[in-house]
């Protein structure tokens, strides 16, 4: 038949998706600051990803509850070949936690962030597309969000729920939706006057299709970007939260936590404790920056064709 | 006349609300289309232009039920019968000729139907739109942006559907290796191609063309009508064309149907309109027609004096009038003239043909 000649393999059924691909890497080899970005992010991801295979010590699970095993006689001791990070008051090595950490931390910001975008891109699409009544009580109900400082109503939350990691990832997500709602409600705005959704109503669509196959994959793109930039301020948030005592429990591998713990001993001179967990929140955050920065270049439409 | 009408539209009004003020109260309206009547025979092409901002566009979306008209009646595929009845009820004013009406209107009147039961409508009109950069989702290939008309509408089973794709891009001129390009991968004309295609994926009777080659090139433009009159042909397709360029209609239409600032003012088979233009602003239109000759050319041409008026607060009586040189007092500027037969097929909407 005609068909299989057409069809012809993936290669030649995705030819222009596939140079589409082609281009988007190319536009990122350019930019240096991209490249960095996500070196740094493959980097952080694959330290999570194999980290039992990294780390030389390993927690135990008792009850939910992280353990770490502990040498008393190495207590708080400065980095060395044993003790790449040093240890701890208790003698935790604090190589194995900060790598241990990078998957509680990536764990947090990709579950928030793709959970209040999920959110975020329902309610901004139908407030878009849909306007009138629907509109008004989604975005009214967004300016309470935003009328209130974000760190703060996160740590009410978390507070009234109680401490734990859980919580906080409760709190971030309710916290986080109303900025993607407001950005793909604008990007609905401007979509939805497009002939091609005049055209998919003439076709006879119905109104959820036209919002899920054309409005909202053609609003995505800045969210993209957001959300990149997002995966980091939302560790940093939850680093924050940790930090003040309401994230995980004392002595478990989340970098804020460890930062907080290893305050106490900055002074006196033990400075290992609070400094590498700190370089690691660091490092993730500026890595979603940059390559969240350099995404709104790539995707930049000015750009593409 | 009982000739069979794909389409009957009576008194059609289509008001844009303006908000303004603090709360953004409705101040005014734009009256884009502000009852207009007409028909549209089983297989012709019936031409509308006007200058921009006329309200054709919107006529052509009112009709197609996109956007929702504020009154009137949009019959659509009536079976021939009940066309009859509805010319003969249409002007009468007694409790039961309405009630008759009423009756009709619930069963075929488009504007009656809501937006669930408009959706098997869709598969008998469609439209082709202006721009064919912005018709097409950008993120879509050519086989997704064809293979859905057919997928809801379930015009072939799902199997069929790539081959289905195939034989119309070959019928508007495409090629099978174009299935799988993204829009914009493909030039003007053959996006309008495109656009094309996917309006007559549905096997529609009545398709409203609007304005479909004014973002083309003159060159490419020839080739899109002339594609769209082999598909008439071919099809058995009814045309709305909708165009501000009066050689395109003319070289497009059988009746050409001209329009000023919501209202239809003339309609005419095309060649009596060339010919014999009756309504003032159709008499100016045609002069501002550029020749291409520079000896046929006349001394002096007539142009039009003032600016178009506003369809917020459009003039009372004929709207014409402010700009018109045959302008009574007392008579233009007060009463609405009506649309009258005035020569046979030959219908204007003005006061210098209603007197006698």
């Amino acid at each position: 038949m005609t068909e299989v000649e057409v069809t012809g393999g993936f290669r030649k059924a995705h030819e222009s998706q596939i140079k589409e691909f082609k281009y988007t890497l190319y536009l990122m080899r350019r930019s240096p600051l991209t490249m960095t970005g996500l070196i740094m992010l493959l980097f952080v991801v694959i330290v999570a990803i194999f980290a039992p295979w990294i780390a030389p010590y390993h927690p135990t699970y008792i009850g939910g509850q992280q353990y770490w095993p502990y040498d008393s006689s190495q207590m708080l001791s400065p980095p060395s070949l044993q003790h790449l990070f040093g240890t701890d008051d208790m003698g935790h090595d604090l190589f194995s936690m900060v790598v241990y950490g990078s998957r509680e931390a990536l764990y947090i910001g990709f579950i928030v962030v793709i959970v209040a975008m999920l959110i975020g891109i329902t309610l901004g699409a139908y407030s878009g597309y849909v306007g009138g009544w629907v509109d008004e009580a989604i975005m009214r109900v967004c300016d309470m969000f935003f009328a209130f400082p974000g760190l703060v109503l996160a740590m009410a939350i978390t507070a009234a729920l109680g401490p734990g990691l859980q919580n906080v990832m409760y709190a971030l997500m309710v916290v986080w939706w109303p900025g993607y709602t407001r950005i793909i409600r604008g990007q609905v705005l401007s979509v939805k006057e497009n002939q091609y959704i005049e055209a998919a109503r003439a076709v006879g669509l119905s109104r959820f299709k036209i919002i899920w196959k054309h409005v909202i994959p053609n609003s995505i793109p800045p969210i993209l970007v957001q959300a990149t930039m997002d995966l980091g301020n939302v560790i940093l948030t939850a680093a924050g939260l940790a930090f003040l005592g309401l994230g995980a429990a004392a002595y478990t591998a989340d970098w804020g936590v460890m930062v907080s713990q290893g305050r106490a001993w900055l002074l006196a001179g033990y400075w290992w404790w609070s400094t590498f967990p700190g370089l690691a929140i660091f490092i993730t955050v500026l890595a979603f920056n940059l390559f969240g920065d350099g995404l709104r270049d790539i995707l930049d439409p000015r750009l593409r064709r | 006349m009982s000739e069979d009408a794909i389409l009957q539209i009576y008194g059609l009004k289509k008001y844009f609300p303006v908000k303004g003020g603090f709360f953004g109260k409705v101040i005014a309206h734009v009256k884009a289309v502000d009852g207009v009547s007409l028909e549209i025979k089983r297989g012709e092409t019936l031409g509308i232009v006007g200058e921009s901002g006329c309200g054709k566009t919107t006529l052509g979306r009112t009709i197609l039920r996109l956007i929702k008209a504020d009154d009137g009646m949009i019959f659509f595929n009536a079976p021939p019968d009940v066309q009859d009845r509805i010319r003969e009820l249409v002007g009468r004013k007694d409790e039961k000729s309405k009630r008759e009406l009423e009756e009709i209107r619930k069963k075929y009147d488009l504007n009656r139907k809501n937006d669930k039961e408009i959706r098997p409508y869709r598969r008998k009109m469609q439209i082709v739109f202006q721009d064919p950069q912005s018709s097409l989702d950008p993120r879509m290939t050519v086989k997704k942006i064809l293979a859905e008309p057919l997928l809801t509408h379930k015009i072939v089973p799902s199997h069929k559907v790539e081959s289905k794709i195939i034989e119309l891009l070959e019928l508007v001129g495409l090629k099978k290796e174009h299935l799988h390009r993204f829009p914009h991968e493909f030039s003007g004309g053959q996006r309008q191609r495109i656009g094309i295609a996917r309006a007559i994926s549905l096997n529609p009777d009545f398709i409203v063309l609007d304005e479909p080659t004014s973002a083309l090139d003159v060159s490419v433009q020839a080739q899109i009508l002339n594609l769209l009159k082999q598909l008439q042909r071919d099809l058995k397709l009814t045309y709305m064309f909708i165009t501000h360029d009066l050689s395109v209609a003319r070289h497009m239409a059988h009746r050409i149907g001209v329009m000023y600032v919501g209202k239809l003012v003339e309609l005419a088979p095309a060649e009596d309109l060339f010919n014999d233009p009756l309504h003032p602003y159709t008499k100016l239109l045609l002069e501002a027609i550029p020749i291409p000759d520079p000896t046929k050319r006349k001394k002096e041409r007539k142009l039009f004096t003032g600016e178009v008026p506003s369809a917020v607060n459009p003039p009372k009586g004929c709207r014409f009038h402010p700009r018109c040189e045959y302008f009574m007092a007392g008579v233009c500027d007060k009463l609405e003239p009506p649309l009258v037969e005035v020569k046979k097929n030959h219908y204007v909407a003005c006061h210098l043909y209603t007197k006698g």
